[in-house]
């Protein structure tokens, strides 16, 4: 039911896009036809210009997720057992997580040199601190009585972690990851857009990029609808799943 | 020898500017093998802090609390506390899982999922039909009514095979007909299981139907008296000599309340 009311509203944004087409309103350079689209993202695919630009963006994304969320896991750890160190995050998060990773380009050029690393850099950043901000606050919205509990148990500091904590924090966790994929797709594009003629590959960011410069209007809606549908299609595969069996045991209404 | 003692026992709250709230000062208790001691006083008296001074949850400001001889300095297996608060229970986790959570450590990872469908667990389906648990054991605490998530957290403290069950007030939240269910709940595990237990409760009748002695507490800082329960078991509400000791004991506290 829920995919059919999707599919049919989808339907009709495409056909009030080809009514628009058809009016000749716009300049087909500006608004091609969606049948057109569709053509270049078939051709495109099949040139392998696309699955390489969408492996190269998944990659850098996977390279820099990874390695922020286990931080921000260590960060957040290290808060819950030292207050000064907590209190340090705090101050170093409130100033950090404003600032957009695209900002830091030029200094993270100056500092560490030209290199594919520099996205990795800026997605690193986008996705650590809006992460590590919300296992931070899942951390702090465990109960003190299921704390309670395991010291009750004798249960030892990792067992603690492992069957109070991390599960009690699991709703923020979960919402942090939401976040984090989000702004890391943001950032990767942004950093594509801007970086991309100096890596050795361009992502998806790049594509949208290049067919601008040759005024490939397809080609530029193509990029964009790719990325909507792998919003769509990681939240209804694994973020939409998690959640609404975590709001069945948890007695949420989804 | 006693099960749980407590020693020159003092307690006291720090305020601000170096100023402390003293709980209760130099004070003694000696706790039976397998008697109900009810800690009874009105709400504010400090009767969950000494509930929590002897579990091990609260350090004491002096003395020292012993367990069989041990020194308490934090809370133990053998000692389950059962809180007021229906939340107690891991949302994360079914009845089955909640009530198996003091044996965790016990279950590797890996097989605990398989150990909790295929082996049937002879002690838990004995604890869950004891407590009325049988049918809810896959429900998750959210789809409880507070009673039943009551019933469950003390399924739990009961499948950790303790020697003493600590309750502070743990049927306060609940409506009159769960809360009486829940009271027979308790003497009928008692005598099954003849663990002691030490309940916390502002409800007279509650003290009076549960225990073997009460210890009352009447003012902040102010004497503590404990004293025998006259009435022989089994107990009924309505008996008259049952509400008699209950018009004597709310005139007492009411009395001691005056002095505040």
């Amino acid at each position: 039911m829920k995919y059919l009311a999707r599919f049919i509203w989808g339907v009709a944004f495409f056909l009030f896009w080809q009514g628009l087409y058809s009016l000749q309103l716009f300049h087909p350079l500006i608004l091609p036809s969606p049948l057109e689209v569709f053509e270049k993202i078939i051709s495109d695919m099949a040139s392998g210009e696309l699955p390489i630009s969408l492996y190269y963006s998944l990659y850098m994304i996977i390279a820099a997720l990874v390695p922020a969320v286990l931080t921000a896991f260590l960060m957040a750890v290290a808060g819950r057992r030292w207050n000064k160190i907590d209190q340090f995050w705090e101050a170093l998060s409130a100033l950090a997580h404003p600032l957009p990773g695209i900002a830091l380009l030029p200094l993270l050029i100056l500092w560490t040199g030209l290199g594919t690393h520099i996205i990795v850099l800026i997605v690193f950043h986008s996705v650590l601190w809006p992460f590590y901000i919300n296992l931070r606050s899942g951390f702090r919205g465990v109960s003190s009585l299921w704390l309670d509990l395991g010291r009750n148990n004798e249960l030892q500091g990792w067992e603690n972690f492992v069957y109070i904590l991390l599960p009690g924090a699991y709703p923020s966790l979960l919402a942090g990851l939401k976040i984090s994929w989000a702004r890391a797709w943001r950032a990767v594009i942004s950093a594509e857009m801007i970086f991309g003629t100096i890596g050795n590959a361009g992502g998806l960011g790049w594509y949208i990029f290049d067919k601008r410069t040759f005024m490939d209007t397809p080609g530029m809606y193509s990029g964009i609808l790719i990325l909507m549908l792998i919003g769509i299609l990681v939240d209804d595969l694994i973020f939409r799943k998690l959640e609404s069996r975590m709001n069945l045991r948890w007695g949420r209404i989804s | 020898m006693s099960l749980l003692t407590a020693e020159n026992l003092s307690f006291s709250y720090p305020l601000d500017e170096g100023k402390k709230l003293d709980i209760f000062h130099n004070w003694n208790l000696k706790v039976q093998e397998g008697e109900i001691l009810c800690l009874l006083g009105p709400s504010g008296c400090g009767k969950s802090t000494v509930l929590k001074l002897l579990a091990g949850f609260l350090a004491p400001s002096s003395g020292s609390v012993f367990y069989r001889d041990n020194p308490v300095r934090a809370p133990f297996k053998m000692g389950q506390m059962i809180f007021q608060d229906p939340s107690q229970l891991l949302p994360w986790l079914t009845v089955r899982e909640n009530v198996l959570f003091p044996n965790i450590r016990r279950m590797p990872a890996r097989r605990r999922k398989a150990t909790l469908r295929k082996e049937p667990d002879e002690q838990l389906q004995q604890i869950l039909g004891l407590s009325g648990m049988e049918e809810y054991g896959d429900f998750y605490p959210s789809q409880l009514s507070g009673g039943m998530k009551q019933r469950c957290a003390l399924a739990r403290s009961l499948y950790a095979n303790p020697e003493i069950l600590f309750m502070d007030e743990p049927f306060v939240s609940l409506d009159a007909p769960s809360r009486n269910s829940l009271q027979k709940l308790v003497l009928k595990l008692w005598e099954e299981k003849k663990k002691t237990i030490l309940f916390v409760t502002h409800d007279i009748a509650e003290a009076l139907l549960l225990a073997d002695r009460l210890m009352i507490l009447s003012t902040l800082n102010g004497a503590v008296k404990i004293q025998e329960n006259p009435l022989s078991r089994p107990r009924r509400r309505q008996n008259p000599d049952f509400l008699k000791q209950e018009a004597r004991l709310y005139s007492y506290l009411e009395s001691s309340e005056m002095t505040l």
